[in-house]
């Protein structure tokens, strides 16, 4: 979904230089440091944007998901065990509100410029930016947990394995939705490359 | 597993490849493959493809400062405290409360009630105690009734009604010897022990 530009720009791709610093925060956080807990929130708030409104296609929902989520980090820092990524922690507790938020939304999909169903344009009439136009949609029209891989892979350039955390899943799921996802987009994937 | 399922294990993990998270040993399987498979080649070009068309660097149209103090007012808030939730419980419970309570005392507002195995319109009577069924002529009520009887103990349950029906206690002891005295009786016109 694209929206107007408001703020600056910020970087989409998680800072993994920042898993220590994430570590300490959460540390502090259990301690009730309120401050470690802002610079966390807006460390992670577009990011979890990102994730969120990818994840769900609805805007109307991101800004709760994310508070919802950040509270849980808020009541259970104490919880989380350094053995694993602070990010992952965070993602896979947005991810689960995402798909509660989604459920009591009605899961079906509300039309909206972004996430319209495909126009039966004949490929021949497209250009280059209508393609990527309607590979967007079409990104936005598979499932929530077909959804999350992609977003997860691409714009949050996570492992495998760091997915399946996120998601609760096993490896071999996340790559079964890789490719069916893949397999979805393939017709138009192949209309933007001219095969 | 043949060398085509190899081939196609491999190309799954391109997305992987293309995004810089694989371990070394499947990068290498990836980058070797690549030297040698059309296929592979086709679906990085679409991988690509498709980073390019939804990757999007675009702002986003939200003010963090203020959600951020939404959220700090329920940051002290009991942790676990759900008052929705709650409040449906204390409702549902008081609902069922009433609706127990009322069936409860609308059974004490009644009074004696029996089961169906009980005739509702005959009072409990003790077991040493044996029913007679008495059909009386008309001008017999239950003051006679008794006399006739001839026993201090015999009690007149129901009766007589106006078809000149009417049901004597008496103690099973001195039920024989009651019985025989009614039947003695031409104004008695059927005695019989009720079953019980």
């Amino acid at each position: 979904m694209r929206l107007p530009n408001v703020h600056p720009p910020l970087h989409a791709v998680p800072a993994r230089d920042d898993a220590a610093t994430d570590g300490d925060s959460l540390s502090a956080i259990a301690n009730g440091d309120r401050a470690a807990f802002e610079q966390l929130y807006r460390r992670y708030y577009e990011r979890l944007f990102r994730f969120c409104l990818r994840v769900t296609g609805r805007i109307h929902l991101v800004e709760d998901i994310i508070n919802e989520t950040m509270l849980v980090v808020w009541r259970r820092a104490a919880q989380y065990r350094a053995g694993a990524a602070a990010s992952t922690w965070i993602f896979g507790i947005a991810y689960r509100k995402s798909l509660k938020a989604l459920k009591r939304d009605g899961r079906a999909r509300v039309p909206t410029d972004a996430t319209s169903a495909l126009e039966p344009t004949a490929p021949d009439t497209l250009d280059r930016e209508d393609v990527q136009a309607a590979i967007r949609r079409a990104v936005a029209d598979l499932p929530p947990e077909h959804r999350a891989v992609v977003e997860l892979t691409f714009h949050s350039n996570c492992s495998y394995d760091e997915i399946a955390q996120i998601l609760d899943c096993p490896v071999g799921t996340v790559k079964s939705r890789m490719f069916n996802a893949r397999a979805k987009l393939r017709p138009l994937l192949a209309d933007l490359l001219g095969d | 597993m043949n060398a085509f399922d190899d081939r196609q294990a491999i190309r799954e993990l391109l997305p992987w490849y293309e995004n810089g998270t694989l371990p070394e040993r499947e990068r290498e399987a990836v980058r070797a493959l690549l030297a040698t498979d059309l296929e592979a080649n086709r679906q990085r070009r679409e991988l690509r493809a498709l980073r390019e068309a939804i990757v999007d660097d675009t702002t986003l149209a939200t003010d963090m400062a203020v959600n951020l103090r939404a959220l700090q007012t329920r940051l002290d808030a009991p942790v676990g405290a759900k008052p929705n939730r709650l409040r449906w419980f204390a409702c549902a419970a008081a609902l069922l409360l009433a609706l127990g309570g009322s069936t409860f005392f609308a059974g004490l507002r009644v009074g004696t009630y029996h089961t169906l195995s009980t005739p509702a319109a005959t009072p409990l009577v003790p077991a040493d105690f044996e029913l007679i069924r008495v059909d009386v002529a008309r001008n017999v009520d239950a003051t006679l009734l008794l006399s006739l009887a001839g026993d201090p103990q015999a009690r007149v349950l129901l009766g007589p009604s106006e078809h000149g029906v009417a049901t004597l206690v008496v103690p099973r002891d001195h039920a024989a010897v009651v019985m025989a005295r009614l039947n003695r009786d031409p104004r008695l016109r059927f005695v019989a022990p009720v079953p019980r």
